[in-house]
């Protein structure tokens, strides 16, 4: 608005309320101010959550179960959020949650995302058999339904943050696999690759210094993106009963609590699926922003 | 194209092999089979006999072959838990996954179609962002969430249907709509982009130019060829909505495979496990090739090579 003389927002019917919540929307995705400060706030919460959360996460306090919120008549100052079945602060845990969350996307990325990359930058750098062979592979894992996979496995080996660890991995490693490798393929063909080549750079350093650089903007990229669909995941698993076992605070178990209440308690299942929402929102629209500025032709993924 | 449909057989069937022999494995990884398959409620010679009778006296490799063998034969096995056959506890529960999938995709669609169309007509206008809010939340919203608040909205507080279970019409419409939400964003991300590519090309500035109303230009013209690519990728979908259908059918109380896959999970039933998840395993399977067939016998500009 800035530059056209008059101030538009003052005028009432500059915007309506669908046009306004698309504003803020775009507003948003221009300058990712705000999604970068809910990011922000959401990791310093979740690396300084004993500092931050007002309670212990697991404390138990059976005399003051089922306490509303502040904002309701009953409620009070020290349980902002309310309580849940065994009074422990649904505050606290949100708080402790990020940091579930958070430690199991980011290990799972650092791991399958890691090895994917280095898969896939070798399977497109090399090609031939073994690149015949991990493409086959890939497509195996793509097309098996991630859920289901999850469910047999947390049968066998029993429900753990590890056991959620060692499911999605693979799942994230192939998508990481399909396409950095079709990116390598195209910086393959580059000159500097060629010239590399030629003076006799042994294999390790070319891929260490000219291919890895050059499809290092879309790993960060489908990191990012990857997050969000982590965070659903995990939460989903969680909430089945399969994922991270109780007492822990994690978001998919805090609904799975409050579901029972939904009627009575209805915070105890409102706010940790708003924080899955507004995590997962912001890492969206922070990759969709991080892809168009850092990687422009890959807007399709 | 027939070395395609070959090569994307051939790999349907290794995947298929794939989730047996995964199943298999980690039943034998998980520690005494016998106790598996009994739920730990036998006595021990009911264990015993369980141990001869599913041939887990002969060496690994004979116990695989035999397994691969009735698996061949459709044999699933018995359910743990009750006497009832693991392939007619499937039986019964299919119609209701397959059903609610179904009113989920004409969700989606019904809603989505007409969002992308429009947000493509007027751009930046208020509907276009309304069109992304929907698709952004859709891919933002845990989708078990979104299941029970719309439960406590529209059954709890304004009692307009009921909470859970599967009924008449009416008890499809909470589930497909959370089901359908999620493949929203999706088909109207790609509606728009498509519709917009259309209506930037010669047949509609000719149909334009020679005159033609601007309702008929959009409906004859630009909306049939921007539908082509929505519908494949809608129908894409339905393999994703058979993966997302254990978590719905657990909010929803709905009696389907999905829930009878995590009841079997949760109540330690392995046959029922095995059974469900290579039978849904397949499914999802065999949907994403029939799809990838379809994907190319429509659009001749895919490529064979892969």
């Amino acid at each position: 608005m800035a530059g056209t003389g008059t101030d538009l927002s003052l005028e009432p019917t500059a915007l309506t309320w669908p046009g306004r919540v698309g504003a803020a929307l775009s507003a948003l995705r221009r300058a990712p101010l705000v999604t970068s400060t809910v990011l922000a706030v959401l990791l310093c919460s979740a690396i300084f959550a004993p500092i931050v959360a007002p309670h212990t996460p697991t404390q138990i306090d059976v005399g003051n179960s089922f306490s509303p919120p502040v904002w309701h008549e009953d409620g009070s100052w020290s349980n902002l959020l309310g309580t849940d079945k065994l009074g422990r602060d649904v505050l606290s845990r949100l708080i402790y949650g990020a940091r579930v969350s958070l430690t199991l996307s980011l290990l799972i990325i650092l791991i399958g995302g890691g090895s994917g990359t280095f898969l896939g930058i070798l399977s497109g750098y090399l090609g031939k058999t073994a690149d015949a062979i991990l493409q086959r592979f890939v497509e195996l894992i793509l097309a098996l339904p991630t859920i289901l996979v999850a469910l047999v496995f947390v049968f066998t080996f029993g429900t753990s943050f590890t056991s959620v660890m060692f499911v999605l991995s693979p799942f994230l490693a192939a998508r990481f696999i399909r396409i950095i490798r079709g990116e390598t393929l195209t910086v393959r063909e580059r000159d500097y690759v060629a010239i590399a080549q030629v003076i006799g750079s042994p294999t390790h350093r070319i891929l260490w210094r000219h291919i890895l650089p050059n499809v290092f903007n879309t790993v960060i990229v489908l990191a990012t993106l990857e997050v969000g669909h982590l965070i659903l995941l995990e939460s989903s698993l969680s909430f089945l009963g399969v994922g991270v076992p109780p007492p822990n605070p994690a978001w998919g178990l805090m609904v799975s609590d409050g579901r029972e209440f939904i009627t009575s308690a209805y915070w105890i299942t409102l706010f940790p699926g708003l924080a899955i929402l507004i995590t997962v929102l912001s890492l969206n629209l922070f990759g969709d922003w991080l892809r168009d500025t850092l990687d422009p032709r890959r807007r399709q993924l | 194209m027939a070395g395609y449909l070959a090569g994307r057989v051939f790999q349907a069937i290794l995947a298929l092999w794939f989730i047996a022999t995964l199943v298999f494995a980690l039943s034998r990884a998980a520690g005494d089979p016998a106790e598996l398959f009994t739920a730990n409620l036998a006595a021990p010679e009911a264990e015993e006999m369980m141990r001869e009778r599913l041939g887990l006296d002969q060496p690994l490799y004979r116990q695989y072959v035999i397994y691969m063998g009735q698996l061949l034969q459709g044999d699933l096995g018995t359910s743990a838990r009750s006497n009832v056959t693991v392939a007619q506890i499937l039986r019964e529960r299919m119609p209701a996954t397959f059903s609610l999938a179904l009113s989920a995709i004409a969700i989606a669609i019904i809603f989505s179609i007409p969002l992308g169309v429009l947000s493509a007509i007027y751009r930046d206008s208020p509907i276009d962002w309304i069109a992304k809010v929907v698709a952004f939340l859709g891919q933002s919203m845990p989708s078990f969430w979104l299941g029970l608040m719309l439960i406590l909205l529209f059954a709890v507080i304004l009692g307009w249907v009921s909470p859970a279970g599967k009924g008449g019409i009416s008890s499809y419409l909470l589930p497909g709509f959370t089901l359908g939400w999620a493949a929203m964003a999706g088909i109207v991300r790609l509606m728009r982009s498509s519709m917009l590519d259309v209506l930037d090309s010669d047949y509609v500035t000719m149909a334009r130019a020679k005159g033609l109303p601007e309702i008929m230009v959009m409906s004859k013209h630009a909306l049939r060829n921007a539908l082509i690519p929505v519908i494949t990728y809608a129908s894409l979908i339905f393999g994703a909505f058979m993966n997302g259908s254990v978590v719905i059918e657990s909010v929803f109380a709905w009696p389907g495979i999905g829930r009878v896959a995590l009841n079997s999970v949760l109540g330690r039933d392995f046959p029922v496990v095995q059974g469900v998840v290579i039978v849904f395993g397949a499914f999802f399977i065999i949907i994403n090739l029939i799809v990838d067939i379809l994907y190319a016998v429509i659009d001749p500009r895919i490529k064979y090579s892969r």
